[in-house]
């Protein structure tokens, strides 16, 4: 019998067949020990082919840490990655575009190779979990008979293109962007001008300004569509992102015309790859060295680096073929359907159905509860997409997926259809409609469960959604595991962030509020935290902050988002201060579990009785005082006190540094000067703050604050700094953990 | 024969009172008391959240547990991922009671009473199109093949084949006893 690649070896381009064959080779060489680690790691992150938790052969399984005896042994396919431990496969889809037949072999591989489930991302990509390495090249291959890739879905590459997932059908679109992603996604896959960065960089296009679609403003580079003098083009936007600490995109151009975005993009490669950070990658982004050289300066570079280039006829080629580009419904518009409507389809078609531009047509939005759907349901809805809709199916960043082109004439047949399968439920767009990365459950960075908190908040909100106030019901509310942003919760109304405290000796999950961040507008502004609060009492914050709102705004029209940002955040936090307590583990052991899992929630060895005592250490109590030095900067930030709350935020770090040697040396010095050296010397350059993965990150924020305080101000930069603060807080929290851990060990030796 | 990657999936009784969150902490107990035999069991997958999905899971190095919720027919699935020693009979009757055994642990688990299994059938699902692509050939085939292996282990038992999955779907169809076989005893 014809294995996969001789069966659909005329099915793949010989591009394609060509990369996967390579890496093919490459995982041979490996297995062969021929290829060191690092190296076969950063070779199949290229592919696509990523970590996962426990990867590293153990986990704690609630009392003790289990060894996960592979039969691959000791063998890794990267640095304390073992070859048999299952990882996720991510899938690029390019501006989310999707077809039946492809639909049809993404559920098929789910089913044979993971556990069943296809996840959509942040950025329109599918994610399989639980995927063998040695099942990856076959993956590929099926994957690329129907034309999609894996290729640099991961790693310091151009990542997948996003766009408006209504590109093409919107009301308020200056044109369709979605011929251009496609150009960008295609045109840069594997370009030799982007293949030595020092981090990921990632693109998208937005056909306005006003919406929230493309979210241009969080990117490395971000495209506006405009329309100038009857022309086509571009405004661009360069250095956004999200991550541990956020930048807004500052705009490069405020019209480049359409011919000139790709070569611009190779320049913009090309500076990126000669100039931005490689060794320290907490500042690798592009945002960095656009903070670093200045906004006017790397434009010249970027000109300068477009006149070297030589002319490639595949910057425009593109463009000749546009005249054809569109998208033809499957079926015509047929008048509306005359028969009586199920129960639920109305509340269904207000809030997950749109009207298009082009009339008698609409858009219909599939809400996937944390982005998920089974084989079953994919294979079942590229059966009924194929019958209404054809190949006009695209992914979202909302985790969802839209159905465009549906004749309003079939609505009912179509939500009857949807129903069957369970993908009717109506709020897309809504509270209930949540955001949340893959945290605690896959991921190997997580440090509290994102989709935990997720599920239980949908399962909290979606009985009272009809009982909120409207204006509550169309918040967004969006869910990190940890800071590092893939939840996008800098741009949520509401957003939540993962991490720990430690109370009484235990370790408890919590989870930081933000508030004001903005998701319209191409999220023109990102949130700020205003507290750590226990991962159990969020359901109970979501519900006192959403009532606040509506019993105290000034009048309806005033949004969420404009009320918090108004708010005296003192008050807000007394708002929250009810909730941050905690009750003791005897009295209420939940508290030391996280959403879903009952495991008690620890990295290892703490068990009843154990904490050193009821008494709260001075580090503890330093440490509070800390994060209320830091929230204050925030006040100062919103009143307008730029050097305040900048010193406020360096000071923070500083009263967070003096509770660590604190909890390791009696005498405490008082000058920053000093602090900071005994820091560095104690435990920076000991590297005991060394977080696993960010390393010595955060301790570098207060290093460089202290040697060089910024000579200027500006609301952005000492909003960055705050971040900063926070963050260093949080890893002042974790390092203080992690001493205590040793602590108990010791104790119990 | 090759085809190693199939599985087996015992339903539920129909008035059965059963959420499969219940059975999180019932596997996490399972992989703290390493209870199933010759399994490498690594992870709790919660997917309760997909109606029509695989429920939770219990995801082991050789082969995964579901409380699989496909079509809305509920039930424990345990799909084998890696490959196992003998002929196509013997691997068989070794995945139908590893899926039993499971059966069994989820019925006498003292979380919930309400957990049945009906014992008189069960589901075969090959889930490797390579060497099992649901055509009528291999329809018939491995339904001879699967009447062998029963009738080793359950000498002149009569069963009865049917639900045979749709063309686009796995391979898979159900085979139910027509006189008292009881499987899970």
């Amino acid at each position: 019998m014809k294995e996969w690649k001789e069966k659909l070896e005329n099915k793949i381009s010989s591009e394609l067949n060509e990369q996967i064959d390579i890496y093919e080779t490459q995982l041979e060489l490996k297995r062969m020990e021929k290829i060191e680690d690092q190296l076969f790691a950063e070779t199949r992150l290229r592919k696509g082919v990523y970590g996962q938790r426990y990867d590293n052969g153990q986990r704690h399984d609630g009392n003790e840490t289990q060894q996960l005896n592979y039969p691959s042994g000791e063998f890794l396919k990267g640095p304390e990655t073992v070859w048999d431990a299952p990882g996720m496969l991510r899938i690029k889809i390019p501006f989310g575009s999707i077809n039946p037949e492809q639909m049809h072999v993404l559920a098929d591989l789910a089913e044979e190779y993971a556990d069943s489930v296809l996840h959509i991302t942040t950025r329109q990509d599918f994610q399989y979990h639980y995927v063998h390495i040695n099942d990856t090249p076959t993956i590929m291959r099926r994957l690329a008979s129907v034309g999609i890739t894996t290729h640099e879905a991961c790693g310091n590459v151009i990542r997948n293109v996003t766009a408006c997932p209504l590109a093409g059908v919107c009301h308020d679109e200056s044109f369709d962007v979605s011929p251009y992603a496609k150009a960008m996604a295609e045109y840069m896959l594997g370009h030799p001008d982007c293949q030595d960065f020092g981090r990921k960089f990632k693109i998208a296009f937005s056909g306005c300004s006003e919406h929230a679609c493309g979210i241009v403003n969080m990117h490395d580079l971000g495209a506006i569509a405009k329309t100038r003098d009857g022309k086509d083009g571009f405004e661009i936007y360069v250095g956004g992102g999200l991550g541990a600490v956020a930048h807004q995109a500052k705009i490069m151009y405020d019209f480049l015309p359409r011919e000139r975005i790709l070569p611009l993009m190779q320049a913009v490669g090309r500076v990126f790859a000669h100039l931005g950070e490689k060794k320290n990658r907490a500042k690798a982004r592009v945002k960095f060295l656009v903070a670093k050289l200045g906004l006017d300066e790397f434009i010249r570079l970027v000109e300068e680096e477009i006149t070297k280039l030589p002319h490639d006829d595949n910057w425009t080629a593109y463009i000749d073929e546009l005249p054809e580009w569109g998208e033809k419904p499957k079926k015509e518009v047929s008048l509306l359907n005359k028969a009586e409507k199920p129960e639920g389809y109305d509340l269904w078609e207000n809030n997950n159905v749109q009207t298009q531009r082009q009339i008698g047509y609409r858009v219909v939005t599939i809400m996937l509860p944390l982005g998920d759907l089974s084989s079953h349901q994919m294979r079942t809805l590229a059966d009924i997409s194929a019958k209404y809709v054809g190949d006009t199916i695209r992914t979202t960043i909302e985790q969802n997926i839209v159905l465009r082109w549906i004749n309003a004439g079939d609505l009912i047949d179509l939500y009857n259809e949807l129903k069957k399968i369970g993908l009717a439920d109506p709020g897309a767009g809504s509270i209930v409609d949540i955001t949340a990365c893959p945290g605690t459950d896959t991921c190997k960075l997580g440090i509290a469960s994102s989709r935990g908190l997720a599920s239980e908040l949908r399962e909290m909100l979606t009985p009272k959604q009809l009982e909120l106030d409207e204006a509550v019901q169309n918040i967004r509310i969006k869910i990190s595991g940890c800071f590092n942003s893939c939840g996008q919760h800098h741009i949520a109304d509401l957003g939540f962030y993962g991490n720990s405290r430690t109370f009484k000796g235990y370790k408890v999950p919590h989870f930081q509020v933000v508030l004001g961040g903005k998701w319209n507008n191409n999220a023109d502004s990102f949130g700020m935290a205003m507290g750590a609060i226990p991962s159990k009492n969020i359901p109970k914050v979501v519900l006192k902050l959403t009532e606040h709102y509506v019993n105290n705004r000034i009048n309806k029209k005033q949004s969420f988002h404009e009320y918090y940002t108004i708010q005296n955040k003192s008050d807000v936090k007394s708002l929250l201060l009810e909730f941050t307590e905690i009750p003791p583990y005897l009295e209420d052991s939940e508290f030391y579990t996280d959403w879903g899992d009952p495991r008690v929630f620890t990295l290892g060895d703490m068990g009843v009785g154990e904490c050193a005592g009821e008494v709260v250490s001075l580090t503890e109590v330093e440490l509070q005082s800390a994060e209320r030095i830091c929230f204050e900067a925030q006040i100062k930030l919103d009143e307008g006190n730029l050097a305040e709350a900048e010193n406020k935020a360096y000071n923070a770090m500083l009263r967070g540094a003096s509770a660590l040697i604190r909890k390791e040396y009696q005498d405490v010095p008082s000058e920053p000067d000093e602090i900071v050296a005994q820091f560095k010397e104690y435990f920076y350059d000991t590297k005991i703050f060394f977080d696993r993965f960010a390393k010595g990150k955060f301790g570098k924020y207060l290093i460089n604050r202290n040697g060089n305080p910024p000579a200027t101000l500006d609301n952005d930069l000492v909003h960055r700094k705050i971040e900063e603060s926070q963050l260093f807080l949080e890893a002042t929290h974790a390092c203080y953990a992690r001493l205590r851990d040793v602590e108990t060990k010791e104790n119990r030796g | 024969m090759k085809l190693q990657k199939f599985g087996v999936k015992l339903f539920l009784e129909v008035n059965g009172n059963y959420s499969c969150k219940e059975f999180i902490p019932v596997f996490h107990t399972w992989i703290q008391d390493k209870l199933i035999e010759d399994h490498l069991l690594l992870d709790v997958a919660d997917y309760s959240h997909i109606p029509d999905g695989p429920g939770v899971m219990l995801i082991a190095h050789e082969g995964s547990f579901s409380l699989d919720q496909e079509k809305y027919k509920p039930g424990i699935m345990y799909m084998r991922k890696t490959k196992m020693e003998g002929d196509f009979k013997n691997r068989f009757n070794q995945v139908l009671s590893i899926t039993t055994e499971a059966a069994n642990r989820l019925q006498n688990n003292d979380i919930t009473n309400d957990v049945n299994f009906i014992s008189d059938s069960f589901r075969f699902i090959a889930n490797d199109r390579l060497y099992a692509d649901n055509t009528r050939d291999n329809q018939n085939f491995y339904k001879k093949e699967i009447q062998k292996a029963i009738n080793s282990k359950y000498p002149d038992s009569k069963v009865e084949i049917d639900d045979v999955s749709d063309k686009q779907e796995r391979l898979a169809f159900t085979i139910r006893f027509s006189d008292e076989i009881n499987i899970l005893e």
